[in-house]
């Protein structure tokens, strides 16, 4: 297996690193260090533009609720991410279940959608959108770790601990989701330079 | 177009790159540290708890989540006004809080025993403050003076409690508190509770959740007798509580956790 598709980098730089010893963490201090992260995973994890402020602010209810019990024997990022995961699921639930409105429509189509304004440059801004419309074309098991392994950069024991599955399983659905992720990265290229 | 391993890295990275601006952040930050607090003080438990699990579809949270901006915050508001208030309204042990919104839940609760049995002599008068405190008469009252307390108390307590039926699901309920406490999900009710009953809703909720939050950072703490008293305390006041998911979260990491670390 390839380690660099494990997501080897389990403490990215631009992440807080777990905490060694049980820290004193409340609500606000958890939104500065994380909030860009928690946004970024809901997001790639398929949750509309529309709903993101609410999948956010339940995110962070969850958070507030259960940090009296966060005792830091596990990363905070791991913790956080978990509760995301869930929260994105149910988001996801949801909107297979409404009526697709237009705009709906629109963010479910990555290439129809405005690219954000923190991604400025032109070409980083066509790379993004076709990673969301492969991302998008991924079910719901391969998106999840794929986001987990290659975008949040965990580590396989943490994608177990957070998915609830064995490790050998991390490995193989990771591996599926990867050449998944491939394939429409391919297809679509080919499709956009056979565009005029 | 050959796609290697560093082609790949490309779309991750900008994947990873989508983050959203400072500004965002700082826009979001008040109204998601509001909300927060005050629905996560409310009724953050029962959301704990179903956020918990695999299954989201009927779950307290996804029906507060199907709640539109105005109405969470509304909802925040509503529940955690009687919380909020409490220092206010009973200003004679404004320096207890804690011990005062344990006690009104466990007076709550026993006031209600008496209206079952229609024997507002029932209720003790050394609770009629806290019960005044939940369900406030109209006309306002005097300061509570312990011999006005005794002659008032029961008048004040159940002349503002729901009807013995309304109070009364099964016939055993009668000889056992904890059968009478609040239902346990205001949100999966068909009609809406009433005022009366969502203060004593929240009242209960913030006695249990002072209780779990104490026991939660005694076990951080390494302090499992004071960790086991406080989950015993709950599980003596509120044996069918809203939060008894959580506190059997503490027992269960009470046991497997023998030495505290």
């Amino acid at each position: 297996m390839n380690a660099g598709a494990l997501g080897r980098r389990a403490v990215p730089r631009q992440l807080p690193s777990a905490q060694a010893q049980a820290p004193v963490l409340d609500l606000a201090t958890v939104y500065e260090a994380y909030f860009r992260y928690v946004w970024r995973c809901l997001r790639s994890l398929g949750v509309r533009d529309a709903q993101l402020e609410d999948a956010l602010q339940d995110v962070f209810i969850v958070v507030q609720r259960r940090l009296p019990e966060f005792d830091g024997r596990a990363a905070v990022r791991t913790w956080l991410y978990a509760i995301a995961l869930r929260i994105a699921r149910k988001y996801r639930e949801r909107a297979r279940r409404e009526p697709t409105s237009l705009e709906a429509a629109r963010e479910d189509d990555p290439e129809l959608s405005a690219p954000q304004a923190s991604v400025e440059s032109e070409h980083q801004s066509e790379r993004l959108l076709l990673a969301r419309r492969a991302l998008a074309s991924l079910d719901d098991d391969k998106r999840e770790i794929f986001v987990l392994a290659r975008v949040e950069q965990m580590s396989a024991p943490e994608m177990a601990n957070v998915l609830r599955i064995p490790l050998n399983t991390v490995y193989s659905r990771l591996r599926a989701a990867r050449l998944a992720f491939d394939a429409e990265i391919t297809r679509l290229r080919a499709i956009s330079r056979s565009t005029p | 177009m050959n796609l290697d391993d560093d082609d790949d890295s490309v779309f991750e990275q900008a994947l990873r790159a989508d983050l959203p601006s400072i500004a965002e952040q700082n826009r979001l930050r008040p109204r998601i540290l509001a909300a927060g607090v005050a629905v996560g003080t409310a009724l953050g438990s029962t959301n704990v708890a179903a956020a918990t699990q695999a299954s989201f579809g009927a779950s307290a949270l996804s029906k507060l989540s199907a709640l539109s901006w105005p109405a969470k915050l509304g909802l925040a508001a509503v529940l955690s006004a009687p919380v909020a208030a409490l220092p206010l309204v009973y200003a004679p042990v404004r320096g207890a809080d804690l011990v005062s919104q344990v006690r009104t839940s466990a007076a709550t609760v026993r006031a209600r025993s008496a209206a079952n049995a229609l024997s507002p002599s029932n209720v003790r008068a050394s609770e009629a403050p806290q019960t005044a405190q939940v369900a406030p008469e109209p006309t306002p009252a005097p300061a509570p003076e312990p011999a006005n307390v005794i002659a008032r108390a029961p008048v004040l307590a159940v002349s503002n409690l729901p009807t013995p039926a309304a109070l009364a699901p099964s016939p055993a309920a009668s000889d056992n508190a904890s059968t009478v406490q609040p239902a346990v999900a205001t949100f999966g009710h068909e009609s809406p509770p009433s005022e009366v009953e969502a203060q004593r809703s929240a009242s209960t909720l913030a006695a249990e959740t002072q209780l779990l939050d104490r026991a939660f950072a005694a076990l951080a703490a390494g302090d499992r007798s004071t960790a086991a008293a406080l989950v015993a305390e709950h599980a003596r006041r509120f044996p069918n509580g809203l939060l008894r998911q959580e506190r059997e979260r503490a027992r269960t990491r009470l046991a497997a956790d023998p030495k505290g670390e």
